[in-house]
């Protein structure tokens, strides 16, 4: 207690402030207020700053940087923690890093706006999710230096606790009707084996993966680029807001940060460091997707990519990833399943295979068109098991009603 | 005492609104005056009643008699004020004693000669008099029976107006119209005409019409001419569990006001079976939806409320004759505008529609069918696609041939099913759903809306997995989606299920049919 009330003093700051309702829940209140602190500091993605925080701690860097010590003494207790050697690999020379990462630091440093951030956390009800915090993904570590400091999560951070065992499922904002139905066809399978699904909430291949999620009662969640509170695109609002409710979008900006070119492409890190394989389902030559598999690829998760039509401009980058070696191939859940399993053991082929009593059914039909009743007797099956069996071959597409019978499709 | 009050009910739909017939009589010149805004049809009630009570061997007033029927501002027709009107006159020539100002409500049509006689309406008139407040209501000796189904309410029948005065006057005349007892509610309904189990070699159909009757689904059935549709439309009935009274009343009510018998056969019980209409199809839009000049009378669709309207050869109606079905199927009563107010009927009835695959019904047969394309297009569009939205089960049926009909001759395994054991797990049926709805304003699983199947009953994912791939792969299209939800739920219910089972899921779909079945594909 000594100790924080000296970071306190350290850091000009008000007891009260510890039990403002975003804070008081956390075990630590201090440390999850240096986070908030150090999310707001940050562009994502600043290694530097990963780095003081691991080695000096969070709050202790923090009183640092605001009781405004010199780069000296920076070095000084770099030098302290035995994290020195391990800066110098990094960022080779220390000393400059160090000095431009606190000119940068030191321009945001503002009371004001952490708070401002908190009281907007609590009336949005957006939850502040620290690595102390139990629902942490723990998996953002492979990040190393560049992990968030926080997550800002609106929804149920409980999602969370199942991303570990998740796809993140992206692509082009523009699919075609191919790339939707196997954006579809692939999360179905996947819901069913209880995968949560990821994604970056935007238009296409995100929103429609995100939207079979929710279709298919399984978690998913959706990293945004900027803040919780801005809800962007502006057109998938009406998604992301049924995410928020039955799952949850997260972000490591603070609330009313825009999003811009340099975040989105930060926000595939989070996306691929989040989940535990990534599937590319339509992407073009160029396409944000592949920079999300680039990061996937660089924490060693799984990739694997969707195949199309080679005249197809959107399918040309998921084909280069697997020319390259980069991605594997993959045509349904099943095949993603196989390189990790999810929580059940389901089936779900493509090609839709025919039960023994549609088998039954099927051969029965021959190739006349024979009405319920005459199958029933041809078949040797009661009334409510030939009516079953049609209804799951006029499903599949096996048999099409022709009058009053049914024949071969 | 020169002037007197009673009362009579004038009915608009099957809204009734209490009339004041008052009489004043007055030393001037003799006249009769009928004042308070009568039609053509009640302004003759001054001929009829003055007739009437002279021939009764009564006295009329030899001076100006003037009746007012108020509040005036209610439009009035009919004959059944004949009745009131008299007796407010004789009151006011001090005929009664004992007929005092209280409230009391007279209902009848008279003679020249005095008799009373019956009008259509009494039942919800007297139900009227009953809400309103009338200790007692006087009726037509014939109608009686009908009356004396509204409980709570002393009615008296009356045959003529000589026995009016003597029951009025308490005189031993009058004892023998006395209310009779109160008829007993039966507890098992009358013998019904048509059975289930006369369909012979139509299982699947039978089945079908199995799960219409428990869910109260819409049914279109489509097959060649002596294919079985009315044969099968007819027996509809018989698997509809009996109507609670009050429901039986409401719909004893829409008879009554159409003049029609509201009893089970020639019994004087309430008749709690679901009534079956079926109008020809060339019927006119006032014939199926109800109409009439100035006050409507209730159509096909009113009178098979509670019950099943059938339209056989239903594109042979007038289209907007099956278009003007749309909104009562939505509302479940139909308004009509007319001149002297608006009339409310009610109208929740299970729609059976029967149609051949083509004009010349010969679609589906071997020996093909003669109708050109262009034809058979244009047969396929009569029923419009908003009318067959709001039907979740298409039937094709096909006629039995004759060695199939001998081969389920001799197969004695079978005994089929008959209309009262399948009437027993349609009550149990519609008991689950009705139970599983009581929080929300449905009570059977035809009439919930899409948008709550698919939210607040949402089914577990492997059990609509392979109807989500049918319909992502666009062999099934949204609404037929919706369709087998619907159909689903109501064979869970059969079977008994919490929740319909991926086996249910596929049992909805065959018997969902195709999207428009009419028109032949071949």
């Amino acid at each position: 207690m000594t100790h924080d009330s000296k970071l306190l003093g350290l850091l000009n700051l008000n007891e009260k402030v510890l039990s403002h309702a975003a804070l008081s829940h956390a075990e630590n209140p201090l440390e999850l207020f240096s986070a908030v602190a150090w999310s707001h500091l940050t562009e994502p993605g600043d290694g530097f700053a990963g780095f003081v925080r691991e080695a000096l701690g969070g709050t202790e860097a923090l009183a640092l940087l605001v009781a405004g010590s010199t780069e000296a003494s920076w070095l000084a207790r770099i030098q302290d923690s035995g994290g020195a050697d391990a800066a110098e690999v990094s960022f080779g020379n220390v000393a400059a890093t160090l000095q431009d990462s606190l000119a940068r630091w030191t321009q945001r440093l503002s009371l004001n706006k952490v708070l401002k951030s908190l009281d907007d956390a609590v009336s949005i009800g957006a939850h502040l999710i620290a690595p102390q915090d139990a629902n942490w993904p723990c998996q953002l570590s492979a990040l190393k230096n560049a992990a968030p400091a926080l997550l800002w999560l609106r929804g149920d951070p409980k999602a969370l606790r199942s991303s570990e065992l998740s796809w993140a499922v992206v692509g082009c904002r523009t699919p075609t009707s191919y790339g939707q139905e196997a954006t579809s066809h692939i999360v179905q399978g996947l819901a069913d084996a209880g995968v949560t699904i990821v994604s970056g909430g935007a238009f296409g291949i995100d929103a429609i993966a995100h939207h079979s999620a929710l279709l298919c009662q399984t978690p998913t969640i959706a990293v945004m680029a900027g803040g919780v509170d801005r809800l962007y695109p502006k057109s998938n609002e009406f998604l992301l807001s049924k995410i928020i409710s039955e799952g949850a979008v997260v972000s490591e900006v603070p609330l009313a940060t825009a999003p811009t070119k340099w975040r989105f492409l930060q926000r595939n890190r989070i996306i691929a460091a989040l989940a535990g394989g990534t599937v590319i389902v339509e992407a073009g030559y160029r396409s944000g997707a592949i920079n999300t598999a680039n990061h996937a690829a660089a924490l060693e998760r799984p990739v694997a990519a969707v195949p199309g039509s080679i005249f197809s401009s959107r399918s040309a980058g998921c084909h280069r990833l697997i020319a390259e070696d980069r991605a594997q191939m993959v045509e349904s859940a099943a095949d993603l399943l196989a390189i990790f399993p999810g929580k059940f053991l389901v089936d779900q082929p493509i090609f839709e295979f025919m039960a023994p009593l549609e088998t039954r059914t099927f051969d029965s039909i021959g190739f006349g068109a024979p009405t319920i009743d005459q199958i029933c007797r041809d078949a040797g099956l009661t009334l409510s098991e030939a009516t079953q069996a049609i209804g799951s071959l006029l499903l599949k597409g096996k048999v099409l009603q022709r009058g009053a019978g049914y024949q071969r499709a | 005492m020169p002037l007197a009050k009673t009362h009579a009910v004038s009915l608009l739909g099957l809204n009734a609104t209490l009339i004041e017939v008052e009489a004043d009589i007055s030393s001037q010149l003799p006249a009769f005056i009928l004042v308070g805004l009568p039609d053509a049809s009640l302004s003759e009630a001054t001929a009829r009643v003055r007739a009437a009570v002279v021939n009764s061997g009564l006295a009329w007033p030899a001076r100006r008699v003037t009746v007012n029927l108020s509040p005036a501002s209610v439009p009035k027709q009919g004959s059944a004020f004949d009745l009131a009107i008299a007796m407010a006159v004789l009151r006011a020539s001090g005929c009664f004693q004992r007929l005092d100002g209280s409230f009391n409500v007279f209902i009848g049509e008279l003679g020249l000669d005095g008799t009373v006689r019956a009008v259509p309406g009494i039942l919800p008139m007297v139900r009227a008099a009953r809400d309103l407040g009338a200790p007692f209501a006087m009726v037509p000796a014939d109608s009686i029976a009908e009356a004396s189904l509204i409980s709570g309410i002393k009615v008296i029948g009356v045959k003529s107006l000589k026995h009016a005065v003597a029951v009025l006057n308490n005189s031993a005349e009058g004892s023998e119209f006395q209310s009779p007892a109160k008829t007993e509610m039966p507890a098992i309904p009358a013998g019904l005409s048509a059975d289930i189990s006369e369909v012979k070699g139509q299982d699947f159909a039978v089945q079908a019409l199995i799960v219409a009757a428990a869910g109260g689904h819409h049914m279109l059935m489509v097959g060649s001419p002596g294919a079985g549709k009315t044969m099968l439309a007819e027996r509809l009935p018989s698997l509809l569990p009996d109507l609670d009274v009050e429901s039986a009343l409401e719909s004893a009510a829409v008879a009554s006001v159409a003049g029609k018998s509201v009893f089970d056969g020639s019994s004087s019980h309430l008749d709690l079976r679901p009534k079956f209409e079926a109008p020809h199809h060339s019927a006119s839009m006032a014939a199926i939806v109800g109409g009439g000049l100035k006050t409507p009378r209730p159509g096909a669709i009113s009178l098979a409320h509670n019950g099943v309207l059938f339209l056989d050869e239903a594109p042979e109606f007038q289209t907007p004759v099956l278009d003007a079905l749309r909104q009562p199927l939505e509302s479940g009563e139909i308004r009509l505008h007319r001149s002297a107010g608006t009339a409310v009927f009610p109208a929740r009835f299970q729609l059976v529609l029967a149609a051949n695959p083509c004009s010349c019904g010969k679609a589906f047969a071997v020996q093909g069918c003669q109708c050109s394309a262009i034809s058979r297009a244009r047969y396929s569009q009569k029923l419009s696609g908003p009318l067959l939205d709001r039907i979740d089960m298409r039937l094709v049926i096909q006629p039995v041939s004759a060695l199939s009909l001998q081969m389920y001759e001799e197969s004695d395994k079978k005994s089929p099913v008959t209309s009262s054991e399948a009437r027993s797990k349609i009550v149990e049926a519609r008991k689950a759903a009705k139970q599983r709805l009581s929080l929300t304003p449905w009570d059977s699983n035809s009439k919930v809306p899409a948008s709550y199947l698919r939210g607040k009953l949402r089914l577990a994912r492997h059990v609509t997995a392979s109807v989500d791939t049918a319909l992502s792969r666009g062999r099934i299209s949204m609404r037929g989606y919706d369709r087998c939800l619907r159909l689903a739920w109501t064979i869970a219910d059969i079977a008994g299920h919490e929740s319909p089972s991926s086996e249910d899921m596929a049992f909805a779909v065959a018997l969902r049919g195709q999207d428009v079945p009419l028109g032949g594909n071949a």
